[in-house]
């Protein structure tokens, strides 16, 4: 029956060469995505406890049923395995990307691909429909591809793959013709080099950034896969489909022509001039099927979709060519600019560099490294910086390691997480906004990467011509009537630093079960919802979705309208539960990943700096220099993360400045006995119990647990 | 035949001594003799009462149009089936990153003209559109090769081995709204930044200046993020 799968996933072992198939059916109960991904690796890794740049190691890519439909902010894919990125163990775990890749592994008839094993030289995969070669990527034999950076490899498989095609004309291959270049995703000289902060980069500015997975391609010598798809996703029922986006363009749409301000949603193009405050022509760039397009090009070719971010990384710069060629740099060199200089760690090494910690000759002996022209904000020093990661020279060896592994190296992560000095929040991933939102940090703590793989984390609290009790209330109720009717789970309070507050912040606070049932909730939107059945877009999403940003009144349109899409794509009366239901099994799936990974309850504590009082960002924000976007933020007492916390008295909500949050140390462990609990982990592993995965029909897990005898 | 006016009467044969001049080779296609003067013949058609405009400054390469396209006519996402084609690079430069390209229905349609089944027909019934019948369609792909458009605007359908061509929705099983000039089309009715519109008035023939123009409003968000560098929100982004 048509349902929204291609139908097969395509499976590619490196090391023998050999590129099969399997049957999506075998894995539909795991919906798409994220679900099919761990199901595969569950499968098909024969060592989960095997180190993130071993032949073992399995790599997934899947895309969710609704992608390539036309549904909106569908058009998302997403890779998997054992990352190279966390510490101190590295942690099976997801990231994301745009652009075309997903639609373009559809079109070519598969739902997703499974890389296994090491080539013995490095290699590109040629997918063009139902032919697949494994090509030689080497510059002595092979398709010149090895050394170099993202956008170059790219290029050279546009010409590759449709024999030096000129568009716009119809290129023909075998299936059928098309005008669409080949969707390539690909690791630069940060992945070949195993750098653990590697991305692997699709078109200008789409990425895979986070966990670490371009040096997992780079361990496995696999430089880039390059799709070209003729055939066709077929749909349950194509009319409602199309109405369903008629009526979404109509009732839930963004129109650039009649902007509506005054919510909290992104406006389109939110990528980098607006934060960076400068404008030439571009062009909006949207991924397939896309309803609010967040990248750019810009007029000069720069900042090609560069967004979020990743857009302000520079942050001493003050001309527009090292605003601009930066952004560019992250990309073409396929650097996750969440590690080295996301908020709070580009600003580290300047601090560590203007105390005269860092330097030539040094404590830590960067030798020559100019940081004297990152510190002035140069494109020679963006430069510099970036080449050095790439390349792992000199300095950039230890920071290509990820910012928390350069502390260890240097002999200062402890007094440097004590401090806050260095944000490493847990796993070594790099605080977002992270600690300051409890229910981001602890749904991040549960489970392996940044929690903004989603989006429920951000209370709406901006309406214009609303109070914020009065958007608060409105929030509690649409979302309430979802989950679990429980107004607390929204209530953040916290113990003040006199230790007041507590009483509250244990029964309905952060350390609640009101809190709790949040954290569950999210695991199972997020897994379930957000990463399979999508896989959905976080940026186009928001958070406005389910309230604060779409339609009349920001009423919000989740969940009615997405299970409007998937009755059209799948053919299926799905409800939030039933996808809250596949959320739980898959949450639970990760779960029984980690413990083979050997993940205990020890291991799921924050850095040292989240127990003590204090905003210890401020220090690194002076150092950022004048007029840097958060440096001014912050000398003003508003810095960024750290403000407009929802709290409930029991009779109305308010909002409260959390500049004084900090989490006590006993509180929390309680706190987490009650989650695992809740959701049906054992208190003392934090493991899946072989009650809760028997009763969530998961027999064949508990045994596979029970046979590396980590089961909880 | 509708709209013999003298007007579009020489409108034809003016397009017809442009295009002879441009390319004698694609006009003998058309089995037609072209002189200095004009066609020996009457080569004038009955006007499209329907065209689609579009503003590729606008476009976000979202493919939107084209899912909805090959979903409207065959219940499928096909980008290669579909009738507006979008051709992008991340690595071209602006404004050439991002290329929107429809069918023109041309007011010389030499499609038609070119057509040796007579699949490719003027459909009187639905305003004049430029159309292709799938049953009459030999899949000798003549007006593909007759298409002076680059790329060529009549769509190859591999699976059928046919040739097809946009329609201005008329023929949509699976759009629930009537298509066709005045109805609506699925291209248009789908694009989140409203870069593609219909109209009724026969766009400039000469050059891409009249398919593909400015539909950007004055407000702040569509004028000035794709042209304006003077725009600075200064409340962004706290």
């Amino acid at each position: 029956m048509a349902n929204g799968y291609a139908g097969a996933i395509l499976r590619i072992n490196l090391s023998t060469k050999a590129a099969t198939t399997i049957p999506t059916s075998q894995y539909e109960e795991w919906l798409g995505g994220a679900g099919i991904g761990a199901a595969l690796f569950w499968d098909l890794c024969t060592d989960k406890a095997c180190d993130c740049f071993d032949p073992k190691n399995v790599i997934t890519i899947m895309t969710g049923p609704l992608c390539a439909t036309g549904t909106p902010s569908t058009g998302i894919s997403i890779m998997q395995g054992i990352g190279s990125y966390t510490y101190p163990k590295t942690w099976f775990t997801r990231s994301c990307s745009g652009g075309h890749f997903g639609n373009m592994i559809k079109m070519a008839g598969y739902d997703g691909i499974v890389l296994e094993g090491k080539a013995a030289n490095p290699v590109w995969i040629s997918i063009i429909d139902d032919k697949v070669e494994i090509r030689d990527a080497t510059n002595d034999t092979g398709d010149m591809l090895w050394g170099r950076d993202a956008y170059e490899t790219q290029e050279r498989i546009y010409m590759l793959m449709t024999e030096n095609h000129h568009y716009p004309a119809w290129l023909d291959v075998a299936n059928g013709s098309t005008l669409q270049r080949p969707a390539v995703c690909c690791i630069a000289q940060s992945g070949e080099n195993l750098g653990r902060n590697a991305a692997i980069t699709s078109n200008g500015g789409g990425s895979f950034s986070q966990g670490g997975f371009g040096g997992v391609w780079g361990s496995k010598n696999l430089k880039a896969i390059g799709v070209i798809g003729t055939g066709n996703v077929e749909v349950a029922d194509p009319k409602a489909l199309l109405q369903a986006r008629i009526d979404y363009k109509e009732n839930w749409g963004y129109n650039i022509d009649e902007p509506v301000a005054g919510a909290r949603l992104p406006s389109p193009g939110n990528g980098d001039p607006d934060w960076c405050k400068i404008y030439e022509p571009r062009h909006l760039v949207g991924c397939p099927g896309c309803m609010r397009p967040c990248r750019q090009h810009i007029a000069n070719n720069t900042v090609n979709e560069t967004h979020c971010g990743a857009s302000h990384w520079y942050i001493t710069a003050r001309e527009d060519k090292a605003i601009y060629g930066a952004q560019d740099l992250c990309d073409r060199y396929a650097i996750n600019t969440n590690d080295v200089s996301f908020d709070d760690t580009f600003k580290y090494l300047l601090h560590l560099y203007n105390r005269g910690i860092m330097g030539d000759g040094k404590a830590i002996d960067s030798g020559d490294f100019p940081w004297e022209e990152c510190d002035a904000g140069t494109y020679a020093g963006a430069v510099a910086y970036m080449e050095a990661i790439a390349h792992r020279t000199g300095i950039g060896n230890d920071i290509a390691e990820g910012y928390t592994r350069f502390a260890v190296k240097h002999g200062r992560f402890d007094d440097d997480t004590y401090t806050g000095l260095l944000c490493s929040m847990n796993y070594g991933i790099i605080n977002h906004h992270t600690f300051t939102n409890p229910t981001w940090a602890m749904c991040q703590l549960m489970g392996d990467r940044d929690l903004n793989e989603t989006s429920v984390q951000a209370v709406p609290t901006y309406i214009e011509g609303q109070t914020i009790p009065q958007v608060l209330d409105r929030w509690v109720k649409k979302m309430g009537k979802y989950a679990n009717n429980d107004p607390y789970m929204f209530d953040v309070s916290w113990q003040k630093p006199d230790g007041s507050n507590m009483a509250r912040a244990k029964a309905t606070g952060i350390y609640s079960e009101s809190q709790a049932r949040l954290v569950a909730w999210e695991r199972y939107w997020c897994y379930g919802w957000m990463h399979s059945l999508g896989v959905f877009c976080k940026t186009a999403y928001g958070g406005g979705h389910w309230f604060g940003g779409y339609g009349p009144e920001f009423e919000g349109f989740t969940p009615n309208v997405e299970l409007g899409f998937a009755k059209a794509v799948l053919g299926k009366d799905l409800s939030l539960d039933d996808v809250m239901d596949i959320g739980r099994k898959i949450f639970m799936l990760f779960r029984s990943i980690y413990a083979a990974q050997g993940r205990v309850r020890d291991d799921e504590v924050f850095s040292k700096f989240c127990y003590r009082l204090g905003d210890p960002f401020l220090e690194c924000y002076e150092d950022a220099g004048e007029g840097a976007l958060y440096a001014a933020a912050a000398r003003e007492g508003q810095s960024p993360t750290r403000k407009n916390m929802a709290i409930y008295n029991g009779s109305a909500w308010e909002l409260d400045n959390n500049a004084d949050l900090f989490l006590d140390w006993d509180a929390f462990e309680e706190w987490k006995t009650k989650f695992y609990k809740m959701v049906g982990l054992s208190e003392t592993t934090g493991r899946p119990t072989r009650a809760t995965l028997d009763s969530l029909g998961m027999g064949k897990i508990a045994d596979g647990l029970q046979a590396v005898n980590r089961l909880g | 035949m509708e709209d013999l006016s003298r007007r579009n009467f020489l409108k034809g044969a003016g397009v017809a001594a442009g295009a002879a001049a441009s390319g004698a080779a694609l006009m003998s296609l058309t089995g037609c003799e072209v002189t200095e003067e004009g066609s020996k013949y009457p080569l004038v058609f009955p006007e499209s009462e329907g065209y689609l405009l579009v503003d590729h400054i606008k476009c976000c390469g979202c493919l939107t149009c084209m899912l909805a396209c090959s979903m409207a006519h065959y219940g499928v996402a096909d980008l290669s089936l579909s009738r507006i084609q979008i051709v992008q690079s991340s690595f071209d430069v602006f404004p050439n990153d991002i290329r929107q390209y429809q069918c023109r229905q041309c007011e010389f349609p030499v499609c038609v003209m070119a057509c040796p089944s007579g699949a490719c027909h003027i459909d009187e019934e639905h305003g004049n559109v430029r159309v292709i019948d799938d049953e009459l369609c030999t899949g000798c792909g003549t007006c593909i090769q007759a298409c002076p458009q680059q790329p060529h605007r009549t769509v190859w359908n591999s699976k059928t081995e046919k040739s097809s061509k946009c329609d201005l929705c008329i023929n949509t099983p699976y759009l629930e709204a009537e298509g066709g000039p005045g109805g609506t089309q699925a291209c248009v009715a789908t694009c989140p930044m409203y870069a593609i519109v219909f109209t009724d008035e026969m766009p400039d023939q000469r050059g891409d200046a009249g398919y593909d123009l400015n539909l950007r409003t004055e407000n702040a968000e569509s004028r000035d993020i794709v042209e304006d560098p003077e725009f600075v929100d200064e409340d962004y982004p706290f």
